[in-house]
């Protein structure tokens, strides 16, 4: 059993990824991680005990957004609920996903290949629930990626679809029935 | 819960592992017809074409990504110490 310091240790670098999450939400992802301490009310030695690099700190925020992701349709029994769920943990984590890919340049390289690992694998779960239904012959690639195109057009232009508040909160039920209507 | 040390998939149910039996250590898509575990050029082959199926990506990208994610598994750690020497 992990002993009260363990614990705390664990508990703080917890608190430093979620909050470094809500920062990075708000602000581009070049902001420094001294925006981070002071947010989470640490010293800026705290956030390097934990995360000796600001990458490792990208890379532990990656992997809380890519963990979930993988989950989550992993699950999925059919082809509707694979895409309710992508776009729930989409939505969950909406404002953050959205600087993953459209500031990639700004993430290091191991953040990037959790980012394009976790890509692989949804698009089998995809492909896995595609099975599940029967949908226009069309390569399986295209058809996720005419999904994922769809998702990432509206997350990328969010201020034209939903100038306040989540743009998938709004579109997600409207690109999923589309979605579907458009491939069966 | 065990993940298959030749592709890294999650196994969670006695049928995801090799011929069924939980007490291996790779996956049923990660098995030859006789039961052993496939080789490092045929896991490559298959991981390549799932991806070039499943994302219709480049057919070089896919290795170069599949490359990636193959260092990181248990299985190959030998093979790419020697390719690496
Ligand atoms: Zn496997």
């Amino acid at each position: 059993m992990p002993n009260q310091r363990q614990l705390q240790k664990s508990q703080t670098r917890a608190k430093v990824v979620d909050v470094a999450m809500q920062v990075y939400a708000e602000q581009n992802l070049s902001t420094s991680t001294l925006a981070v301490a002071k947010a989470a009310h640490v010293s800026h030695g705290t956030i390097f005990a934990h995360f000796p690099t600001k990458d490792d700190l990208l890379i532990a925020m990656v992997q809380q957004v890519c963990t979930p992701l993988v989950t989550a349709t992993d699950a999925a029994t059919s082809l509707p609920d694979f895409l309710q769920q992508h776009i729930a943990v989409l939505t969950k984590y909406e404002a953050l996903y959205r600087r993953f890919i459209s500031e990639q340049d700004a993430l290091p390289a191991a953040a990037k290949q959790v980012l394009v690992a976790a890509q692989a694998t949804v698009a089998v779960h995809f492909q896995a629930a595609l099975a599940t239904t029967s949908v226009k012959s069309i390569a399986p690639g295209l058809l996720f990626n005419t999904w994922q195109g769809l998702v990432q057009y509206y997350l990328l232009n969010s201020e034209q679809f939903a100038p306040t508040g989540s743009v998938l909160a709004r579109y997600g039920d409207t690109l999923i029935d589309t979605f579907e209507r458009l491939i069966s | 819960m065990k993940k298959c040390i030749a592709c890294g998939m999650p196994m969670r149910q006695a049928s995801d592992f090799a011929q069924g039996n939980p007490d291996l250590d790779y996956c049923k898509y990660c098995t030859r017809p006789d039961g052993r575990m496939c080789s490092f050029e045929e896991n490559q082959h298959r991981l390549v074409n799932l991806m070039v199926k499943t994302q219709g990506l480049d057919r070089a990208v896919a290795v170069a990504q599949v490359d990636a994610s193959m260092r990181q598994l248990p299985a190959w750690q030998a093979h790419y110490q020697e390719e690496d020497r």
